[in-house]
């Protein structure tokens, strides 16, 4: 490495790990808790759609029109329109931590989307072996819906974090902190090109890689 | 053992009612094998869902080993349904599993532990000579091998009745002769009840106690009772040939 690349280095070498260290912890906090929340709301819209094992349509147009609603709303508007909740769980509204409220909030409508789609491609024979063996609602969803749809869950998995990261560069860019924050600050406000360009392939490398992940872990599963 | 009597399905459909089944009656002794055959139509899978439960009838009861099944709680059919094993045409087997987690499958519904289900469905696997092939998934098996799996998952909770829709007709003949041999020898070291819907009753017939002809949603013969034997044809307009 060349003198120059060294100072470079040095010199912008910490900002760079932080700023990527708090991108990936709010990608991967604002995930699991996206994927648990909206995993449940994806489940109990197959449950209580039309036709389904415990059919409420009522249940089902508040869900559907909430996850609706959701995943309309703009992300820059939304983090800003539930400030006060992000304060009420954090305690501030800046820096990655704040951040991860927002991005949760973004992640569980989608999440939830592709849980009802993954889950509505598993057969509907197999369902119904399943209830001609006696089993309740509640083992059709263990045994049958989640193992049966896992592969595309993983898939869609992998999608809501490329997602995420661009949200997440979003909310650096209104204080959130991380590669967002940084690409911001440096690159527009003090015309550091170089830090940009950094914190650019950082991003294309982070995302390059959850999405090899994704689609190994989901070939993994997949058993067809 | 299976008691319909007057049995009737209807659907609504955008043009009218439609009769599936109309004041379908029959019964079928333990230990009988029993065919039902009839075109493409006739109502045989809505009798077979209306019996294991995945249908309610419009009308008319169902009784298993004398118990009605045709009008209970959620609860009841459920338990219901554990007596009677169903074999489906498309197999339906679980793709996320293999071979030996398919046929465990319904003792882990029943909450057996995996170490007892494993065991348990081991012993059913090899009752249908697949043992060697426990550890694969559907898709690595053939069409037979399949309907192996799925007669061994239907029979791993020792139902007394087994229900089984077109158990042959996306096999070749080869090995539908053979899954044929095999129903026989399970009922006749089990004594299970059998009711078989087919239209390939020339597969079926040798195994089958009986033979019953449905047609446009109803029992095809004359009076209350009158079936199609073995040995005897049907004609177009619903007489027996000799």
């Amino acid at each position: 490495m060349t003198l120059l690349g060294s100072a470079w280095l040095g010199r912008i070498g910490g900002l760079l790990l932080r700023s990527t260290l708090e991108t990936m912890g709010m990608v991967l906090m604002s995930l699991l808790g996206g994927e648990i929340l909206g995993l449940a709301l994806g489940i109990a819209l197959v449950l209580v759609r039309p036709g389904g094992l415990k059919e409420n349509r009522a249940l089902h147009w508040v869900l559907s029109s909430a996850a609706n609603t959701g995943r309309s709303i703009p992300f820059v508007i939304l983090m800003v329109a539930i400030i006060p909740l992000t304060r009420l769980l954090t305690g501030t509204s800046i820096g990655p931590i704040a951040a991860v409220v927002p991005l949760t909030v973004a992640a569980i409508p989608f999440v939830a989307r592709l849980t009802e789609t993954a889950m509505l491609e598993v057969e509907a024979g197999v369902i119904e072996a399943c209830l001609s063996m006696g089993a309740t609602w509640q083992q059709i969803v263990r045994y049958v819906l989640v193992p049966e749809s896992l592969p595309t869950l993983i898939a869609g998995a992998a999608t809501t974090a490329v997602n995420l990261v661009g949200y997440s560069t979003m909310a650096g860019a209104i204080g959130g902190g991380g590669l967002g924050d940084l690409a911001v600050r440096y690159g527009y406000q003090r015309w550091q090109t170089d830090v940009m360009l950094a914190a650019l392939v950082i991003l294309v490398g982070m995302v390059q890689g959850m999405q090899f992940i994704g689609d190994r872990m989901s070939s993994k599963f997949r058993h067809r | 053992m299976i008691e319909v009597q007057d049995l009737s399905v209807t659907y609504y459909s955008p043009l009218g009612p439609v009769e599936a089944l109309s004041n379908v009656s029959l019964t079928v002794d333990e230990g009988e094998i029993v065919a039902i055959c009839g075109p493409s139509g006739a109502g045989k899978t809505t009798l077979l869902r209306c019996l294991s439960m995945l249908q309610p009838p419009s009308s008319g009861r169902i009784l298993v080993d004398g118990e009605d099944v045709s009008l209970r709680s959620s609860q009841d059919v459920r338990t219901a349904r554990q007596k009677i094993g169903m074999v489906f045409q498309g197999f339906n087997l679980l793709r996320s599993r293999t071979a030996l987690g398919n046929v465990m499958l319904p003792l882990e519904i029943r909450r057996m532990s995996r170490k007892e289900a494993s065991e348990k469905a081991s012993k059913f696997l090899d009752l249908v000579h697949m043992s060697h092939r426990k550890d694969f998934y559907p898709h690595e098996l053939s069409g037979g091998e399949k309907q192996r799996v799925a007669i061994a998952r239907a029979l791993v909770t020792e139902p007394r009745v087994l229900i089984l829709d077109e158990p042959t007709s996306a096999l070749d003949p080869e090995t539908a002769c053979s899954i044929v041999q095999s129903l026989r020898e399970i009922n006749r070291s089990k004594g299970i009840t059998m009711l078989i819907v087919t239209h390939q009753i020339d597969l079926l017939a040798p195994i089958c106690d009986r033979v019953t002809y449905l047609r446009e949603g109803r029992i095809s013969k004359a009076p209350a009772g009158r079936v199609v034997m073995p040995g005897e044809a049907q004609a177009a307009d619903g007489g027996i040939l000799q």
